[in-house]
């Protein structure tokens, strides 16, 4: 989860767009695209679903954008929006088959550590696709994103005990599936 | 700690989540046991290795059109309310400006609505709630509904017989109100946003955990479990419930009615909710299920109920279970499960003596929802 910064900044471009400018949204979205649609691809594990719920985070994104203060970075208010969107899939969500088309989408990744295999971050993220969806969901949300177990069981109205159930059988399917 | 607790625990150590006490307790147990402490290794090499993955991912497509798509839609159009909850299953969708607006002004409008709230958002609090104008007249308290206003608790928002109006929820949600529909604003805050509506029509769009967005009818009490809904009152301040997403309770007096995605739920004032139907359900299912919940229809009614109960009539039949008396209970379990199987851990006995994890388990199996959802009643 991004930390909220203490420094009190609104960019030019935000402001524009506060202010109905969707030129200067546009170019908010360009920026922050590829950030929002990782979280929502990782936790879905569908690309259809996963490219929805970015086009339904920047619409929010730009009903919320009078209520953006500049207290924290607008990519790091975005992605907290774009989060919730993804709390709302969870919760309402109803079970489907996956719409897979995932080795296309995390083919082209760009890695941020060049001592990291590429391989081995595919393997990984493919290891992340192939888990149960609760499992899945709350292994991105603590272990990627960084949310705290007690902010996703609030989110999700479930249980402490149920996320930390759930996070440790992630972990646990993701080991043996690595080690294979 | 014994090893098995300790194993218990190796995700919170690596998470830092242990107290030190606990955390020197666990290193000494690590220092000795091979098992654990080969664990916590292949713990930390994962999490090294999460945290190696990229930040962003390509989408593969511009995603832009599809966004610009949808933001020019609102603002151009008017979609009004269903004429009947059952010809409409699609989510609620937000309203722009009344198409009777001129584009120039609308813009104009578009942007003192979007720096008034701007204005007023920098300078208070998020957890305000806003009331806008979308057409006609509408009044705010004693007063003429401008564009948009604060809507301060306490105070009545009314629409007339043309008009139409939003109230943004902080930032959780939004309501839009129909034509000739009473609302009002009893709190805002940080544990609950509750409104009032008097009659009338809204539809509601929530985004915030559940139970915080609540709004009270003069028959029940409509707590949001994460969702989309519309939900009407009349002038006899009987409710119907429809829930286009998620899950909503309908409490009244310590009774409660579960309302999941495609259901509706009518309420009578002194009586409560009644029990959900599909918004499929036949007519006469509908009919039979009106006389047994508000009409005394008694065995006759229950009877007709499960005669013609489908597999899209599980939620309402689940809801029986614990309406009926227990010598008809056994019967109604006999149909339920016949149109919705019980998950594997759900007894027949178990059910007959209502038994609450059982109950729940078999909600979840046929509320579909991916994880387990409380249900509890609201403290108020």
């Amino acid at each position: 989860m991004p930390q909220p910064e203490r420094t009190v900044f609104i960019s030019d471009t935000v402001r524009r767009a506060q202010g109905g400018d969707r030129g200067a949204f546009e170019q908010l979205y360009r920026e922050n695209v590829a950030h929002i649609y990782a979280v929502c691809l990782r936790i879905t594990a569908d690309a259809v679903r996963a490219r929805e719920m970015t086009q339904d985070s920047f619409v929010r994104a730009w009903d919320m954008l009078p209520s953006f203060r500049g207290e924290a970075a607008f990519s790091s208010w975005l992605h907290r929006l774009a989060v919730n969107v993804v709390f709302v899939y969870l919760r309402t969500n109803r079970r489907r088959e996956s719409r897979v088309t995932l080795v296309e989408d995390f083919s082209t990744l760009e890695y941020e550590d060049p001592n990291v295999r590429p391989g081995s971050s595919i393997d990984l993220e493919h290891a992340v696709t192939a888990l149960p969806p609760q499992a899945r969901a709350i292994f991105v949300l603590h272990d990627i994103e960084g949310y705290k177990h007690e902010e996703i069981a609030t989110q999700l109205g479930i249980a402490i005990g149920t996320t930390k159930a759930q996070l440790h059988r992630a972990r646990k399917l993701l080991r043996e599936n690595l080690q294979r | 700690m014994t090893h098995e607790e300790i194993r218990n625990r190796l995700d919170d150590y690596v998470d830092g989540n242990l107290t030190d006490t606990e955390t020197n307790e666990l290193e000494v147990h690590l220092r000795t046991c091979v098992e654990c402490a080969g664990e916590v290794r292949e713990l930390r090499s994962l999490l090294h290795a999460t945290s190696s993955l990229p930040a962003e991912i390509d989408p593969g497509e511009d995603l832009w059109t599809g966004i610009s798509a949808k933001l020019q839609a609102r603002d151009s159009k008017v979609i009004p309310f269903p004429t009947s909850f059952r010809s409409k299953d699609s989510e609620v969708q937000y309203r722009g400006r009344a198409q009777s607006i001129s584009m120039a002004f609308r813009f104009a409008a578009a942007f003192l609505v979007a720096f008034g709230s701007f204005l007023y958002m920098t300078q208070t609090n998020q957890r305000a709630c806003m009331a806008t104008r979308l057409q006609g007249e509408a009044t705010l308290g004693t007063g003429r509904l401008n564009e948009t206003s604060v809507l301060r608790p306490g105070e009545w928002l009314e629409t007339g017989v043309d008009s139409r109006a939003e109230v943004t929820v902080a930032n959780i949600g939004r309501v839009e109100l129909g034509p000739q529909t009473k609302l009002r604003v009893l709190n805002t805050s940080r544990e609950e946003h509750r409104l009032e509506l008097a009659n009338g029509r809204m539809k509601a769009r929530v985004w915030s955990p559940p139970r915080l967005f609540i709004v009270e009818t003069p028959s029940a009490t409509a707590v949001d479990l994460g969702c989309s809904y519309e939900l009407t009152v009349d002038s006899s301040g009987a409710g119907k419930l429809y829930v286009t997403s998620g899950e909503v309770s309908l409490e009244y007096k310590g009774e409660q009615s579960l309302v999941i995605a495609g259901y509706v739920c009518e309420t009578k004032t002194g009586l409560g909710p009644g029990t959900p139907y599909s918004s499929k359900a036949a007519d006469g299912f509908r009919a039979a299920l009106a006389a047994y919940d508000f009409e005394n229809g008694g065995t006759a009614a229950l009877q007709e109920i499960l005669s013609l109960a489908t597999t899209g009539d599980a939620l309402t039949l689940w809801h029986l279970l614990s309406r009926v008396s227990v010598s008809e209970r056994e019967q109604v379990y006999d149909i339920l499960a016949t149109v919705a199987k019980p998950p594997a851990a759900v007894t027949k006995a178990g059910i007959l003596r209502l038994d609450k994890n059982m109950m729940d388990e078999w909600l979840d199996e046929i509320s579909l929802v991916p994880f387990p959802i409380d249900r509890r009643l609201s403290a108020r």
